[in-house]
């Protein structure tokens, strides 16, 4: 057995989806492979923490629905494209993790809120995705209006060409 | 006149339970309408749109854009559970289906450009609380969805 599929196998693991003569195999791997055996720790250690909403710098919906309405503010001001490039990068990135996060909550049931809250009903968005190539969508709710936004944020290029024309 | 009593008499347990089984059954849902608008988000100028007066403000306050266009609306009656297809308009279009109208109106959305899925999404609705689609690039700005259900 090779690393590279021992990465896989260490991942279907911790998803509980290894069947169990594989799991044997990957035991032996990792007996003699210090490599994988760190990134198993490594990667048990990232899960508890995200469970556990743990992870520094991680950002909140605000934080990324900001850098997301950073953009689109400059969408069609005529500026160099590097830095479209960048914050479009980061947008798709905690976009990325927002919506992770969203489905997360979605999934598990909401996060316990104040009773006031509580008692309004909210929507809900149960899944989300988009069929355009190299986009992500986002899940943000606006706190103010309780207006549920489903984003998508295009892929790189796409939006590079519009901002920059 | 004493027959005819007997048979009303006998004719009672029966509508009773007519009556108690009209009751019991679970009402039949109201059928839902859902409404949507294309709007075109950007920030160059356009003429203010009265049809968009309920919304820009918070859009505005939403996204940033300084201007939003009225690009094209739908409404349509959905029973439930029900599916209907809203034409937005420029090559867009909705596929709703509804699939329960308790606690909220639940909705798969299918955003279609053309025969391309641009989105994809089940959510539940509030009444009368728009849920907002977008981020579709087009003509130097940006496509916003609002879905609203009565």
């Amino acid at each position: 057995m090779n690393c590279r599929d021992a990465l896989k196998w260490i991942s279907m693991d911790m998803d509980g989806e290894l069947p169990e003569r594989r799991r044997a195999r990957l035991a032996e791997h990792l007996a003699g492979c210090a490599t994988c055996r760190a990134a198993r720790e490594s990667w048990a250690v990232a899960g508890e923490r995200f469970r556990a909403r743990e992870i520094p710098g991680m950002p909140t919906a605000e934080a990324a629905w900001a850098d997301v309405r950073r953009a689109l503010r400059q969408q069609g001001a005529r500026e160099a494209p590097a830095p479209w490039g960048t914050r479009l990068a980061w947008a798709a990135a905690t976009a990325a993790v927002i919506g992770v996060v969203s489905f997360m909550a979605v999934w598990r049931g909401r996060e316990p809120v104040a009773p006031e809250v509580a008692a309004k009903p909210a929507t809900e968005v149960e899944w989300v995705e988009t069929g355009l190539p190299g986009a992500t969508p986002m899940v943000y709710e606006d706190a103010e209006s309780g207006w549920v936004v489903i984003w998508i944020v295009e892929a790189n290029g796409k939006e590079k060409g519009h901002a920059g024309s | 006149m004493r027959g005819h009593s007997t048979a009303i008499r006998g004719m009672l347990p029966l509508l009773a339970f007519l009556l108690l089984s009209v009751a019991a059954s679970p009402a039949a849902a109201e059928p839902v309408k859902i409404q949507a608008t294309l709007i075109l988000a950007s920030n160059e100028p356009a003429a203010q749109d009265q049809r968009l007066d309920a919304v820009e403000y918070k859009l505005r306050r939403i996204f940033g854009f300084e201007y939003y266009r009225h690009y094209g609306e739908q409404s349509g009656i959905v029973n439930v559970p029900g599916a209907t297809t809203l034409n937005l308009g420029s090559g867009y279009r909705l596929q709703l289906q509804v699939s329960d109208a308790k606690d909220g109106v639940r909705t798969a959305v299918q955003w279609f450009r053309g025969d391309e899925v641009v989105l994809n999404t089940t959510v539940r609705m509030q009444r009368r609380v728009p849920v907002i689609l977008g981020g579709i690039s087009h003509g130097g700005g940006t496509l916003i969805v609002t879905l609203v259900a009565e």
